[in-house]
Parts: C-alpha cells; structure tokens; sequence
C-alpha cells in the first residue's frame, strides 16, 4: 500500500488518457485537499478517481493521517486551508464537528467494518487455541482478549495507534464491548476495563499511527513477523480484486465487529460540493464498490456480528486510559 | 533550548592520521559519519530540465541519517519543481525541536530514519501529518571478512546471542554510533535487548531486566578506535562501507537470524502547513515513492524501496525476521539510562577549557553554564541524557598562556552527588585572562590522558576543545600535529572534539580534528546561548 501522490496536471493528462474523457481547461477546476485516511490513498490516486473528480471541476490533494490526528488537530487544519476532513468513523466526525461546528453537515460516502488479517498457515494453531473458528472464518475477539491479556496467546494482532487512528481506536471500541457485555456508557468503566486492553495493546510495542501503514507491513513483512494485523474489509478486498494479495493471505470476520463509517466533514464550499461529488457520483461510487470494497452505506455489509461504537466522550476516555505512560 | 542551528557541523576522517590504513580508517569513518552528524543545509543541485510546476522550496529538518540523499533530490527538484532544504542534525535534536515547537514553526516537514523514536520522545508528534514511508533499512553488522571466517559467521545463521556472547568472551569488538542521539544506535541497542529477552513482543520492564547480563557482555566489545572487528548500523550505510572497503580485507554483511528492528524513513508534514506547502509536499513525495523514484534510491542509496512492486536488488536478501520496538517511553528512556550508565565503557574526557582574556564576561559565563548543565540542570531530553554520569572520569584543562594545573574528578558510582558539587565548584571559580596557547594545551591533554592510562583499560576516551580565540602563543598547529604523529601507534590516542565560537580559527581545527578522528562543531555563527545544546550534542557521541 503506497501513496502516490501526483502532481495536478501531468495527472490529468494521464488519467484523460486512461479513462478516456475530454477533459476541462485545467485553470477551470478548483482545487481541494481532503484530510484522508492512509488507507483511502489508493482511491484518491486511482487515475479513474482523479479523472472523475476532473470531469467534475475538482482536482484533489489528498493528506494522510489518522482520523483522531485530524480530531486532535482540527482547528490547525482548518487554518491551515483544509478543505474537508474525512475520518474512517462517524464518532471522529461528529469530534470534529463539534469543535469547528461548520455549517455543512457530513457525509457519509463509504463504509467497512474492521476485519482481521492472517495467514492460511496459521489458521490451525488460532484454531487450536479457539481464537479462529472451526470454519476457519470468525475471529473470536473474546478469546483473543482473555488468552492474550493473561500471557497464554503470544500470537499477537498488530494495529495502528488507538491514540491515533480509527481502526486502533474502533478496537478499543469492539474490546470493550465484549469485555462489558455491551457497549460502554461511562468514562468510569472505560477506566475499568483499560487495563486488560493494554495488556493486549501494549506488547505490540511503537505502533503506526495509520491503519494503511499496518496493511502494508503485513503484505511486506509476511507470516513471521505479521501473523495478525488489523485492518478495515476494503483494504483486503482491494488487494484481493487487484490480484495483488500475497499467496496463503486470509481474511477473518472480527466477532464482534463494527463498522467503520467513513465520514466527510466539509469546512468550506469547495468541500462540500467534493464531499457531495463523492457521495453521490455513481461512478465514484462503483469505483469504490467494485475495486476498494467499500459499501455505500452500513446497511450494505456483508452479513456479520457488528456493535455499536460508544459515545465519543467514553471513546476519548478509552484512548486515554489505554494509552502508555497513562 | 534548542535551535535548528545547534550543531552544523564538519566532519573529519583520519586522513592525516598516524597512519592506520585500510579498513581501519574506513571503520572510524564510518563510526563517524553514524554518530556523527552532517553539514547544515543540504540544498539540491540545479536542474537542466524546467520544473513542470510552481517551484518551491521545501524547509525540511531530518535526521543526519538522511545527509546522502542530495543526488535524488536533486532529481526530485528536476521531476517536481520541489528544492528540498534538508537542514539534518541528530534524531534527539529533531524529537526536542518536535516537542518544543521549534521544527513546527521554523520548517514545513521533518524527516527521520525511524518513526519510533519520534512517537516515543516528542509529545508534538501527532501535529505532524502526511507521514508517508519512503524507504527502509535494516540494523544489521558489518564484519571483516577474516573476522567472520574466525568467528564461523560467514556461514550459516547468526543470532544477536551469539554476537553478545563474543564480544563477551573478548572475541569480537565492534562500533556503532551513540544510541542516546541517534536512530540507528538506539535501533541497534534495542534490537539486541529485544532478542535477547526472546519472546517476539516487544521489549518489558521484566525482558529489559533479564537482558542486562548479555547486553553488558555485548558492550565490553563496544570501541571507538579504528581497530574494531565490526560496525552495527543501518544496511544502506554498511553497503557503501563495504563497497568502499580494500581488496585485502573486505568486509561481510551478517543479517542477524533472531531478527531485526527495519527503518522506514517516513516524511511528515506540519499540520500548519499552508496550501502552497503541502502541494509541494504532496509532489515530493509523489515522486519518492513512484516506481522509478525508489528505484532510484534503492540504487543510488542502497535503501530498500518501500512499493512491493519495485523488485529487491540483488545484495538487499528478503525475509527479514523482524523485532518491535518498544511501545513505552519508560522502557526506552531505562534501556538508554542502562546503556550510558553502565552497559558502555565508561567515558573519560578531558575538557580544554580556553580562559584566555577573549573569554571574558558573556562567553566565560555561557561557556560555565554549558558545563553546568552536564551536572544536571539540563531540560531537555538531550540535556537529561548528556549528564556526566556513574563511573565516569572528567578532566577539566583550562589554559591561557600555558595550561593551567588539570582539575579532575571521578563521578562516583554508589553517589555521585558529592563529585558533581566539586565539579560546580571549580567551574565557577574558573578566571579570564591572558593569551591563548591552545596547541600547548591539547599536547598537555594527550600527556594527562597518557598518565591516566597507566593501569587501566577499557574507557572510551575523548578529548573536548572549546575555544572562542585562535591560537596566539605557545606551539603552532604544525609543532601540535607533529607532536600528534609522533605519538606510540600502539595505543589509540584518543579524538578531539573541537568547539569553535568567537573568533575560533575553523580552518585549523578542521586540521587537528582530520587527523586525531574527531570532529569540529561551528559555533562561530550562532548565538552564546546555543553553546549548551552543543556542549551537550558533543556528550553524545561515544
């Protein structure tokens, strides 16, 4: 998983010729840049993507971060020109939003719930262990949670930074929800529950701090030294509809699971009409669907076990609590 | 508090040295360009083609680790329109100026060898955005030839336990460059506690504790002379040592077996970058990580390309096994404190102390405090690493027209409260006045150093020269490298670390650090006050 980012014109040249499409006079189109997730590079520089957003007047620099990196620095961003922002879940919108309150509302183009990577190869000692299913399918997070935090599993599940990004911080959200039997409603439990996440979290070591970054050290590093990362569906089924997974390389449904609901937050009106292109522009849309595996709303997932994240003030208490040093 | 304008510095080989040919010279230079950090700014080389975008240049403050990569932004400028800026010092100073502030408002992106070291130390790290991988190198060991064939190491597995236990045994030396400043030395420091504490996760309180007898085993191996058998550091920086290394005694790359902790050299952009900034970076970066940019650098770098699609060179091997870094400062901060104040020999170092009448009023004062700091006042994570420290032995010379009688303290390992004092003390009783016979002084350090020796072994020496005069009486530069030379090769003499400020004579020191090893500091062009942190980067390099 790399970023290509590339320079305006030379890619509309390009992408014209692969899609295609007469292009307009490249002084007509504006330009917007988009806070993203690593992990939705790939989209924003698919030659096909970028023609579109042309034939639509925008041309787009997207920015990598992680989604609570844009909450943490929201105003900076803001200030400094930004566009929109576009965090991988609902909570980290509505974070950004009630400290800028633009007056765009959000959007809400893509979604995918969080999923487990690993191995063919390993498939029996996680089974043997009850941490994958006999099917081979289901990633038992409770049983992952229990073995690991009392030093019985050392195969460990790799994941961005929870302080950082969304899918380290939606674990945080799917362990608490097994740990508590349901959703979390109170700082104070969240407190209560940080210690036996952090002696999961913990012995990854310096984590990434974006979920794409992770995704591709487990295409890079292999079985060995990535036996189990976190990631989001789409990134998997992107790899896998290119042809570009490595051999022996599956993905588990996490039990339970959430579904990560990417969500645009405009702060100007060249945002807005982007954000707007994005969630409505039906060959974006199938882009999307077809080739990044993302559905266009949550009720469009493959069918699975998916809870419900917490309220954004218990999330923050979580990544707090669970963060080293705290 | 740090400034960007710290430490530039100009490196010096031995190649006025007494001598040591081969791969000796080769493995100080080495040493040297690890530890040791580059010229100031970087800037890349015009372009015969015309930039196909608004040109732009880009203030980047990145890790000296990143010094060699002039040539491809060079072509990064050609591609893009993008000059880069590259401003490098030590990763410690990059964590400091993150922290503070200072890397944010004074530079648009910042560029270090590891992530990890950033994520740990700087609590500004989330502001910095767009953090894309650029390339990669793992911490690996360069070993003579003759060396690995005598350590059975040219073939088969070798694991980091196997390292440790000959350098324990006296069997193999090595040098790697200071873990407390630098990426790679602190990548190599955690990546032999990692593996040996052996439990594939990353490094606990309990594995760090466990590791403590192999590590200090290893580190009785750990030399700053030319004669080491090896070089732990990063790949990319192993392969051009090797490639520049004679015939007769060519050097072996061992890729340790129980794994190794991989840099990925990630570009970030400060999250108050305005549009014209990050459109600029967004080109860079487009063009690192495009297919024929990595494997431009993968060429030209010896760094591994970071796009699976861009196919391994041949003397890069695959699957690596890998080893975490730690996740918690804590673990980190001990592991480092472990390290200077008991893994690595002990430093002995003697200050020569210019107290001519130059030095008056501002400079004396500053130059106290800088020393000051070294007993503890420091703030910063450079000054709280750079402390003297249990079991080391300082030496002060100050010196007019003659050097004065030394002042010398040894920091007591059970209580080093009362040597500190002392240390004050002297320090601020120390006089300006008279003329500046600095060559007579250092000659003065080699025979105090000489003297110190009798019965006893295994110190990391170093001599610290700090001058704001040039030389006016006494001996003249040649009488001193003459004297240098006539020096017995078969014990070491130690190098000289000279910092130059006032009217310090940069050229003739540039010689004295050429051919003792060693390194000058240009302070000359920066306000007093930054003599603290440059005191304190010096501390850092054995």
């Amino acid at each position: 998983m790399v970023e290509v980012t590339v320079f305006a014109v030379a890619t509309l040249l390009l992408a014209g010729g692969v899609a295609g499409v007469r292009l307009r006079e490249p002084t007509l189109l504006t330009a917007v840049q988009v806070a993203v997730g690593s992990e939705d590079m790939d989209f924003f520089h698919d030659p096909r993507a970028v023609a579109e957003f042309a034939n639509n007047g925008f041309t787009v620099t997207a920015v990598a971060m992680g989604s609570r990196q844009m909450v943490q620095n929201a105003k900076t961003l803001s200030g400094a020109g930004y566009d929109a922002l576009f965090p991988s879940s609902e909570d980290f919108a509505l974070e950004i939003q009630q400290q800028l309150n633009p007056p765009f509302g959000n959007q809400q183009p893509f979604s995918t719930p969080l999923a487990v990577f690993t191995w063919r190869d390993l498939l029996p000692t996680l089974e043997a262990k009850q941490i994958v299913d006999p099917s081979g399918t289901k990633f038992n997070l409770g049983q992952y949670l229990n073995d690991t935090s009392s030093g019985g599993n050392r195969v460990l599940l790799d994941m961005a930074n929870p302080a950082d990004s969304d899918s380290g911080a939606m674990f945080l959200a799917a362990a608490s929800y097994v740990l508590n039997n349901g959703v979390v409603q109170s700082t104070s439990t969240a407190a209560a529950l940080a210690t036996t996440i952090r002696a999961v979290v913990g012995p990854l070591g310096g984590t990434e701090n974006t979920t794409g970054h992770v995704f591709r050290k487990f295409l890079e590093d292999g079985e060995s030294a990535e036996p189990l990362a976190l990631g989001y569906q789409s990134e998997f089924l992107e790899y896998q509809r290119a042809g570009k997974l490595p051999a022996g390389a599956v993905m588990l449904q996490l039990d339970p699971s959430i579904i990560c609901v990417h969500t645009i937050v405009p702060l100007r009106n060249p945002g807005l009409k982007f954000a707007t292109l994005l969630d409505t522009d039906p060959y974006l849309q199938s882009l999307a669907a077809q080739n990044y595996g993302f559905a266009d709303s949550a009720e469009g997932q493959s069918p699975g076990h998916y809870v419900s994240p917490p309220s954004p003030q218990v999330l923050e208490a979580m990544i707090g609590a669970v963060e080293p040093g705290s | 508090m740090r400034s960007n304008q710290a430490a530039r510095r100009q490196g010096g080989g031995r190649d006025g040295g007494r001598g040591q040919g081969g791969p000796g010279r080769l493995l100080a230079a080495v040493i040297g360009a690890l530890a040791v950090l580059a010229p100031g700014a970087v800037a890349a080389c015009t372009s015969p083609h015309p930039p196909p975008a608004p040109p732009y240049t880009l203030r980047v403050l990145a890790d000296s680790e990143l010094a060699g990569m002039g040539p491809i932004l060079a072509q990064a400028r050609a591609a893009t329109g993008v000059t880069v800026r590259l401003t490098t010092t030590d990763a410690l100073t990059v964590a400091d100026d993150v922290t503070n502030g200072i890397a944010q408002r004074d530079y648009d992106a910042v560029w270090l060898a590891s992530g990890d070291y950033l994520d740990l130390y700087a609590s500004g790290a989330n502001t910095l955005v767009g953090t894309t991988p650029i390339m990669s190198s793992p911490v690996v060991l360069a070993v003579r030839s003759s060396a690995a064939r005598r350590l059975g190491w040219d073939h088969g597995p070798v694991a980091w336990k196997d390292i440790a236990r000959a350098a324990a045994a006296g069997a193999f030396t090595f040098g790697m460059a200071s873990p407390v400043t630098s990426d790679s030395g602190l990548s190599a420091l955690v990546c032999v506690a990692t593996a040996v504490a052996g439990r594939g996760a990353a490094l606990t309180d309990a594995g760090a504790g466990q590791a403590t007898p192999e590590l200090a085993g290893l580190f009785a191996g750990q030399r700053l002379t030319a004669t080491a058998d090896g070089v732990i550091g990063y790949e990319a920086d192993l392969l051009a040592l090797k490639a520049r290394a004679p015939s007769g005694d060519p050097l072996t790359l061992v890729y340790p077996s129980d794994g190794t902790i991989t840099a990925t050299y990630p570009l970030s952009l400060v999250a108050t970058a305005p549009r014209a900034v990050t459109d600029a970076f967004s080109r860079l970066i487009g063009y690192l990580t495009s297919t024929s940019g990595q494997d431009k650098i993968m060429t030209a770098t010896g760094h591994r390309p970071v796009l699976s699609s861009v196919p391994l060179a041949r003397n890069l091997p695959g699957h690596l096994g890998v080893l975490r870094f730690p996740g918690s400062l804590q673990i980190v901060s001990d592991l480092i404190g472990e390290y200077v104040g008991k893994l690595r020999p002990p430093g002995r170092t003697i200050y020569v102390l210019d107290t001519s009448a130059s030095m008056r009023g501002a400079r004396l004062s500053h130059l106290e405090q800088a020393l000051l700091a070294l007993t503890g006042a420091g703030r910063t994570l450079a000054g709280k690493f750079s402390q003297f420290r249990s079991g080391e032995q300082v030496t002060f010379l100050p010196f007019n027209y003659a050097p004065a009688t030394p002042g010398e303290f040894s920091i007591l390992t059970m209580d080093p409260g009362p040597s500190l004092a002392a240390i004050h003390d002297y320090i601020s009783g120390l006089r300006a006045h008279g003329r500046t016979a600095i060559y007579d002084a250092l000659v003065r350090a080699y025979q105090i150093m000489a003297e110190q020796d009798r019965g006893s072994a295994g110190w990391i020496d170093s001599i610290v020269a700090i001058t704001g005069s040039e030389n006016n009486w006494g001996r003249s530069l040649g009488a001193f490298l003459a004297y240098y030379r006539s020096l017995p090769a078969s014990s070491p003499a130690p190098p000289v670390y000279a910092i130059a400020f006032g009217e310090a004579d940069i050229p003739e020191l540039t010689q004295v650090v050429s051919a003792t090893g060693g390194t000058v500091i240009d302070a000359v062009h920066q306000p007093l006050s930054a003599l603290s942190a440059i005191v304190q980067d010096v501390r850092g390099y054995p």
